[in-house]
């Protein structure tokens, strides 16, 4: 038995119009106008979340091809002018959690221009050590809540 | 900002260095397809700890590239942006090179070769050593020993110019083969 008109499609927790009376009691026991506020809010996160995922996802894409054609190269200008190194900037500043997240993760990564356009600073700056730089960019991400301190 | 360092904020290094040097293995003839089937060994695992140009410079302990961002060393007066073959040379020149113009082992002397593509722009940079043969640090790949330069020209690298882009200098010795040296 169908209680509210959800649109039919696909949510996080399965198709809208399938939910029963007893799955939305928590909705019937407020007044409609907001049931349905609370719904379209409900929509928004689901609607966001689901745009993060996908860009994580394309992040991923981009990175592991970045990383995987320009291994050899010399210089930082020439893995920074990859495509796929571009296209990441060009995410915006919803990439740099995912950058930052993966240069944590695996221990390096010349994520230093990226970061510098995305950013508009530099963490590193004075700095010519890429581990050093790494450390300082990751405290700046703590700092600026984009990563969460490993426990000790 | 704050600089808690009491905080951990790189997880712990893998294990398995081996498994890293068989990927290294693994991926060279596809990045370096002039290696193929030709003399070459691996001296190193995979470390972003240096390049080509630091390696040539006898500095393993931050790589050179002309950039703007942290996380690299350059010469500050020197130009960034393109390494091109004339900075590049100049920077061998402070350190006592001059241009030699062959690539043949000189006792009492070293060679670095620098290789560039068709604009100029410096792609790679190796160093003779005492046998003769020649030493190349592979980007963030490992160490590897190339019996002749034109082993590592390549689309990726570019290629050596012999009469303008190899340098010697007297004041250094060529460094022994890499398996006898301790990193």
């Amino acid at each position: 038995m169908k209680v509210l008109d959800f649109p039919d499609r696909e949510t996080p927790w399965g198709l809208a119009s399938e939910r029963t009376a007893g799955e939305y009691v928590s909705f019937s026991a407020i007044s409609t106008p907001w049931r349905e506020l609370e719904f379209r809010q409900l929509q928004l996160v689901w609607a966001g979340s689901s745009r993060e995922a996908e860009l994580v996802e394309r992040f991923n894409e981009l990175a592991d091809t970045w990383e995987r054609e320009t291994r050899a190269e010399s210089f930082a200008h020439r893995r920074s002018m990859h495509p796929s190194y571009q296209q990441i900037i060009g995410l915006g500043e919803p990439a740099i959690g995912p950058i930052l997240q993966r240069m944590r993760a695996k221990r390096g990564g010349h994520w230093f221009w990226a970061l510098h356009a995305l950013t508009g600073q530099d963490a590193a700056v004075g700095l010519t050590k890429p581990s050093e730089a790494r450390n300082a960019w990751l405290r700046w991400g703590v700092d600026h809540g984009y990563l969460t301190p490993l426990d000790s | 900002m704050t600089t808690d360092t009491s905080r951990r904020l790189i997880p712990d290094p893998p294990s398995d260095v081996a498994a890293e040097q068989h990927a290294l293995l693994d991926q060279l003839p596809h990045l370096v397809d002039a290696l193929y089937g030709t003399d070459y060994t691996i001296e190193s695992c995979s470390t972003d700890d240096y390049n080509c140009l630091a390696w040539a410079m006898g500095d393993c302990s931050q790589p050179w590239s002309p950039s703007l961002q942290g996380g690299y060393y350059w010469p500050p007066d020197l130009v960034v942006g393109l390494p091109v073959v004339e900075v590049v040379a100049e920077l061998f020149r402070r350190d006592g090179y001059a241009e030699c113009g062959d690539s043949g082992l000189v006792a009492g002397a070293e060679k670095v070769a620098i290789y560039a593509d068709s604009f100029r722009e410096v792609r790679h940079v190796a160093r003779q050593l005492s046998s003769g043969w020649w030493a190349s640090k592979l980007g963030d790949l490992g160490d590897i020993e190339h019996a002749t330069l034109e082993l590592v020209e390549c689309g990726l690298y570019g290629r050596v110019a012999p009469d303008r882009e190899i340098l010697l200098t007297s004041d250094r010795e060529n460094s022994p083969p890499l398996t006898s040296m301790s990193r």
